[in-house]
């Protein structure tokens, strides 16, 4: 279903998607009174969240066992690959998009570093200005979602990791593990959460404080609603129309803002034991990945859960409306002993030779923990409709596949509300993914048209929604 | 190369009314129905003896020695360009009633006065406005992060969402005591109590936001939010926050709301702003911002009547600074440029705004203010960087100055790299220029051509890609040969053509590629209409037509009255138009001008 903010978007500013270069001219004056009532916006439709997952080291489409990741059939009737099969009991919430290219991090390109470039380009659609350093000309997009997205929570965004920092990262912040950078300048990255027992703490320690911000601004609103609602009444015709019109978007924000309050969805997910996991494990990590932290590693399955189920409930109690998921960093210098895989992820890409069949296995893992935290949202009853609805999932990595550290074709997937779901997307002309970027952000209403490095943006994305 | 014949054609002859890319863009009633000229019954006119009681005595001056360019400009039948601002042209014949015609009262005028001035619909503040009325009234720019340019014309989410926002950290950091309003009053709780100090708080802020007196039932209503506030809260700050919070979300402070009509006695069949509406009339136009202490003392004294007294204030108001935001503004949104966009991103965008900005500021403020000036200036303001795109010497500096232009290249705004940048995002290339979105500003913004119809992203695309190599011309023959694609492209593209010697860089060139540049175009519909060779022969003819002038009272007029201006208009803008032409086109006269006319100073009758 198309979405109607976008509507708006388009109708105001100059259109300039694509279409080599046709612009049309905008209506000139932002003053001027129109007589069309505001387009309403339809509850349950409009994204209203963003969430962002990422998995390291791309995905199996070539060697030995073939392409493993492409989806086969038509658009509106394909068929899941094995490592994406996982998704099946969420498929008509999905969408898979193939051939778009991460220009902003190609090496042969431009001058970054091969893993690094797509690790900070994946969000922000900047060039990493040379190997080892930070993007510093833009943020990223959720960054850019937050301040609106989140108005009025108590975070402006949340982003955690499991299994952080692994190899040449040492647990610090550096190009090999971060992927978000804050909306201004100087767009400094920013650290996730590591810590599952404190970021637990630090969301539902308190979770009184919350209700009380929200109860103010619903006692806020409901005076202005009233303010509007009894001039309202003193005007004629259309300017009393255009009050009301005001009205509804007032009341709009009533009820998002007051989404949570009173739904019994919200609760502090249950706090497994994890202290057999070291959050700061990569502190102690060697270069090539020979120190080993078994343990820690066995726990990843418990623990990506665990931060899986506080970010759903993050959302579910309107802490946040903007999050971000790590499994791990692009470095990939862990083990995945629950796989039977005692060697590093690293170790199956490149390290010990391109070992598809093993990585199949791995990608195939987190498909299903995708699977897992779709359905987790989709189960939320966020009044009337899922939480899952109103969010919108990209669900990304740094590069296309492991054995050339490609960035053409990467295997991306949305999923979530606003969007036209269930379907298989193919993008031919490999446009660049900061097209991508830009129609998440027009997503939400943001009616940009260029997002990120503009080398690497000709406009919006088509056949989205 | 011959000029293909759609070049020669009159834009008129093309475009009939209702057609996709229809004249009459400006102005023309929304159901496209104007009167004919002359066609209302006469009231007897405008003249000196009628109208010019205290009440309106210089509106009564300006008719009478105003003459006739009714005219020509009065509403006539649909056709190209309208560059009368409005009711469509007599086929751009404009010239038939010059102000020297003499002793005719402007025809426009004659008609029945009640039916002159169209509903003032209620406006909600431009976004620009919302930023400056917060700066002014709050002292905090935090509203210009939320709202960093134009806005949707409806309310939208994002606009409530904004709204909200601020309202929220404005009134948090008052409360935490970050933000200071002193300004209005201190007041020791302790001492007074705290129902005593936020009764004292409610009346000063109250009528300060809302830009009228406190009434007692805001007194009532604010008193219980401050109690609201105090028990959610648990303190007297917590309270205060409240009051501020909701007052900025209110109607009264987001609209210029008008409800106090009242009939003029000498004008029964119409009605009158209330004094402080008035007040925020002029303040808004003039400033974009809220009346400041002077405006709202002589709205209680009542010396908003006359519009002498209007005048005089309205001079006073641009004689301040706050006032040259708003011409930035307007002239801003009127040539785009804020949409132009460049391959390195915010640094150039900020330098080519930054020339616009300055050059515009001189010529309205410092220079003699006209349009002409304005469109063909052999000067502008530049930086090192943009003098060497300007083939200017010796400027080195990061710093900003005034030189003279190239003058076999430049002059005036459109040759601003601002103007001729590209507005499209596939900026990688400057020599793709993009004749069609030139030609489209000029169009509309400059001839008032109706582009309203234009078909939106996909279904616009064009019929051919642009093959590597192929000049714009050579492309645009090709792409936009469907039918559908012709009534537009033929008004617009040779307005952009002739900017052929512009890359999207700005730069200047004489080769595109292998081939010499061929920079001919047309201007059509208008009254200096013809054939050019280049930029500055077309430039020329817009500064010299008296339609563009028209054209740009006519936008102005939007952007004053922040409605569309219809065929109910005609004496409103015949009267600036004439004020405008009288002035030599200075459009600081015509920002005085649109506080003279029924339009500002009446309401229809309640």
């Amino acid at each position: 279903m198309s979405h109607p903010m976008k509507t708006i978007s388009l109708s105001r500013r100059t259109v300039l998607k694509g279409a080599g270069g046709v612009a049309i001219a905008l209506p000139w004056l932002e003053a001027m009174t129109r007589d069309k009532p505001a387009l309403a916006t339809a509850p349950g439709t409009t994204p209203k969240r963003f969430l962002a997952v990422y998995w390291p080291g791309g995905t199996v489409r070539q060697g030995s066992i073939g392409d493993r990741y492409t989806p086969t059939g038509a658009e509106t009737e394909f068929t899941l690959s094995p490592i994406l099969s996982p998704l099946e009991p969420v498929k008509s919430s999905i969408l898979v998009l193939d051939g778009l290219y991460l220009m902003s991090g190609d090496q042969s390109k431009f001058s970054v570093e091969q893993s690094q470039g797509g690790m900070v380009g994946w969000l922000t659609g900047q060039v990493q200005p040379g190997a080892g350093n930070f993007p510093t000309k833009g943020p990223s997009i959720d960054q850019v979602l937050a301040p609106r997205l989140s108005l009025g929570k108590a975070f402006q965004s949340l982003s955690v990791a499991v299994r952080w920092g692994t190899g040449k990262s040492h647990g610090k912040v550096s190009p090999m593990d971060v992927c978000q950078f804050g909306a201004s300048a100087p767009f400094a990255p920013i650290a996730p959460r590591i810590d599952p027992v404190d970021t637990w703490k630090t969301l539902f320690g308190d979770l009184g404080r919350a209700k009380d911000a929200r109860g103010w601004d619903l006692s806020i609103l409901d005076a202005v609603d009233k303010r509007y609602a009894k001039l309202a009444q003193r005007l004629g015709g259309a300017d009393r129309q255009r009050l009301e019109a005001h009205l509804e978007r007032i009341r709009d924000l009533e009820k998002r803002v007051g989404a949570a309050a009173g739904g019994g969805a919200c609760k502090a997910p249950t706090l497994v034991d994890t202290s057999d996991y070291n959050p700061a494990s990569g502190l102690n990590s060697a270069n090539d990945g020979s120190i080993k932290d078994l343990a820690t590693d066995a726990a990843i399955p418990k623990v990506g859960k665990l931060f899986m189920d506080m970010l759903v409930m993050a959302f579910a109690c309107d802490l946040t409306s903007v999050a971000l998921m790590q499994w791990a960093d692009t470095e990939a210098k862990y083990t995945l002993p629950w796989l039977g895989l005692t060697e590093g992820h690293n170790f199956y890409e490149n390290d010990g030779g391109y070992r598809p069949a093993e990585l199949e296995k791995i990608y195939t893992w987190y498909s299903t923990q995708h699977a897992y935290l779709l359905q987790q949202l989709a189960g939320i009853d966020a009044g009337g409709h899922s939480l899952l609805d109103e969010t919108v999932v990209f669900f990304g990595s740094e590069e296309a596949e492991p054995a050339s550290h490609s960035k053409r074709n990467m295997p991306f997937l949305l999923a979530g509300g606003g969007l036209r779901t269930g379907r298989w997307v193919r993008y031919l002309d490999g446009p660049p993914h900061n097209n991508l970027l830009v129609s998440l952000l027009n997503l939400f209403g943001d009616s940009r048209t260029t997002f990120g490095d503009e080398r690497c943006c000709t406009g919006a994305l088509p056949n989205l929604v | 190369m011959v000029i293909r014949p759609w070049h020669m054609l009159a834009i008129g002859l093309v475009l009939g009314a209702g057609a996709a890319c229809s004249g009459s863009g400006t102005g023309a009633s929304p159901d496209g129905s104007v009167p004919g000229r002359g066609g209302a019954p006469g009231d007897g006119g405008l003249t000196k003896g009628d109208s010019g009681s205290t009440e309106t005595g210089s509106m009564g001056d300006l008719g009478a020695a105003g003459g006739g360019p009714g005219g020509a400009g009065g509403p006539g039948g649909a056709g190209g360009p309208t560059a009368d601002g409005g009711s469509g042209s007599d086929g751009g014949s404009s010239d038939a009633g010059s102000p020297a015609d003499g002793g005719q009262p402007m025809a426009a005028c004659q008609q029945d006065v009640s039916t002159r001035v169209p509903p003032a619909p209620l406006r909600r503040l431009s976004n620009f406005a919302y930023v400056n009325t917060v700066q002014d009234v709050l002292g905090t720019s935090m509203a210009a992060s939320v709202f960093p340019s134009a806005g949707p014309a409806t309310v939208d989410d994002l606009t409530t969402d904004g709204y909200h926002r601020v309202a929220h950290d404005v009134a948090l950091a008052a409360s935490q005591g970050t933000l200071s309003l002193d300004a209005f009053g201190k007041c020791d709780a302790g001492a007074f109590g705290e129902k005593t100090c936020a009764e004292k708080f409610v009346a000063a802020f109250i009528p300060r936001m809302f830009r009228r007196p406190l009434d007692a039932e805001d007194a009532r209503t604010f008193a219980e939010l401050f109690a609201l506030g105090r028990e959610l809260g648990g303190d007297y700050a917590s309270g205060i926050r409240a009051v501020i919070e909701v007052a900025m979300q209110s109607p009264e402070f987001l609209y210029q709301v008008e409800v106090g009509t009242t009939v003029d006695p000498q004008r029964p069949t119409l009605g009158r702003p209330a004094p402080y509406e008035m007040a925020a009339r002029l303040s808004y136009l003039l400033w974009a911002s809220a009346p400041d202490d002077v405006l709202t003392a002589a709205a209680a004294a009542d010396q908003l009547k006359t519009s002498q007294q209007i005048e005089a204030q309205a001079r006073r108001l641009l004689a301040d600074p706050h006032a040259h935001g708003v011409t930035r503004e307007f002239y801003s949104q009127l040539f785009g440029i804020r949409d132009a966009m460049f391959s390195d991103g915010g640094a150039a965008a900020a330098q080519a705004q930054e020339e616009t900005t300055r050059f515009v500021d001189d010529v309205v403020w410092v220079e003699g203010g006209d349009l002409a000036t304005l469109l063909g200036a052999s000067f502008s303001f530049v930086n090192a960087s943009l003098a060497q795109t300007y083939k200017i010497d010796g400027v080195t500096s990061t710093a900003f100055r005034r030189v003279s232009l190239p003058s076999a290249q430049r002059r005036g705004i459109l040759t601003q790299l601002s103007f001729l940048a590209s507005r499209s995002p596939s900026v990688e290339d400057p020599r793709i220029t993009h004749p069609s979105q030139r030609g489209g500003l000029i169009f509309e913004r400059l001839l008032c051509g109706d582009l309203s119809q234009t078909p939106s992203g996909d279904q616009h695309m064009p019929a051919r890609a642009r093959n590597a190599g192929e000049t714009a011309r050579e492309w645009l023959q090709k792409a936009i040969a469907p039918a559908a694609c012709q009534s537009c492209h033929q008004a617009i593209d040779p307005l952009g053509l002739a900017f052929e010697h512009y890359m999207s860089s700005g730069d200047w060139r004489d080769q595109d590629g292998t081939l010499a540049v061929d920079a001919r175009g047309a201007l059509a519909g208008v009254d200096t209409a013809g054939t050019v060779d280049g930029a500055l022969e077309l430039i020329d003819r817009l500064a010299k037509s008296r339609d563009v002038r028209r054209c740009h009272v006519g936008k102005w007029m939007e952007s004053a009255y922040g409605r569309p201006i219809v065929a109910a208009d005609a004496c409103s803008r015949e009267q600036v138009a004439e004020g405008f032409e009288r002035t030599g086109g200075n459009i600081r006269e015509l920002m005085i001008g649109l506080t003279q006319t029924e339009a500002f100073l009446y309401r229809p009758a309640p």
